[in-house]
């Protein structure tokens, strides 16, 4: 797949393991972030096709990261990976847009179901 | 839901280790922490704020944490490196929210994890005092030092104050 994703997440392990995932689903071109604010920057300078984003992170977090995203007019898929799976955090993620919800520690085999359906999605 | 915040973390040590690690962990003790444990020399500690509010620190041994960061990226480190330092603060980040979900305590932050290196004592204040949950694994001892209050009508979030003791 000749997909660009943008990945943020604070943590260089858990990058490292989604990037493991991604490249399994076939996705090489991958953007890395350390952070909400170096997430935004790179989006606003470079085309992509997905982001997957953690949502406790420094100088922005990955809700806010979102709502830039979709307040900058952006319907692509945005994935949000991160241990804030309470309900009342869902929801809202879900009202600012968020595309699809993986709460950590999770398989790796629904990482790979969900970049598959939403990359499936973007090549029909 | 669980009812006391030492029977979640218990819990989501357990989980975390046994999911993420293939690790099994059992509770041994619950006690004040004291010196003795001070012995694992690399602690991963994350701020928690809001309803409830505190600090909540993991204490594993250099090996413990050469072996974790190699269940969750694949190759085994053998020096201490930035991999490991974010795979024990990413641990410890799992367990404190997996905590607040068994808690169902949405009412609550965390802050983003910190690492420590050296063995050192955390020292949570004259009117706090440190629970240690020590448990025994198959890589060997860890423990969870918890200073945890609930602060439900509290208008002003706050993590307890800690200090660092080498």
């Amino acid at each position: 797949m000749d997909q660009k994703v943008l990945l943020a997440d604070d943590s260089g392990v858990m990058r490292k393991i989604i990037l493991r995932a991604l490249n399994a689903a076939g996705v090489t071109d991958v953007v890395e972030a350390a952070d909400g604010a170096q997430a935004w920057t790179a989006f606003q300078t470079t085309q992509f096709d997905m982001v997957l984003t953690d949502w406790n992170m420094p100088m922005m977090t990955g809700l806010d990261l979102l709502k830039n995203i979709r307040q900058a007019g952006s319907t692509i898929p945005v994935i949000m990976i991160t241990t804030e799976s309470e309900r009342g955090r869902v929801i809202e993620a879900i009202q600012a847009g968020v595309s699809d919800f993986l709460p950590k520690p999770f398989e790796n085999e629904l990482l790979q179901e969900k970049l598959v359906k939403h990359l499936s999605a973007l090549a029909s | 839901m669980l009812t006391t915040e030492n029977e979640a973390f218990q819990r989501a040590v357990e989980e975390i280790f046994n999911s993420c690690l293939g690790c099994d962990a059992k509770l041994k003790e619950v006690g004040e922490s004291t010196t003795a444990d001070r012995i694992n020399e690399i602690k991963g500690i994350i701020g928690i704020s809001g309803a409830l509010c505190g600090t909540a620190a993991l204490s594993v041994s250099r090996d413990f944490a050469y072996k974790a960061t190699g269940a969750l990226l694949g190759d085994t480190p053998h020096e201490l490196n930035s991999d490991v330092v974010d795979a024990v603060g990413e641990i410890v980040n799992m367990i404190a929210g997996r905590a607040r979900v068994l808690l169902g305590n949405e009412a609550t932050n965390m802050s983003l994890p910190s690492v420590i290196l050296g063995q050192c004592e955390i020292a949570f204040g004259s009117e706090n005092h440190g629970t240690c949950l020590r448990f025994d694994t198959a890589w060997g001892s860890v423990s969870m030092e918890l200073v945890l209050k609930q602060h439900s009508k509290s208008p002003i979030p706050s993590v307890t104050p800690v200090a660092i003791l080498a």
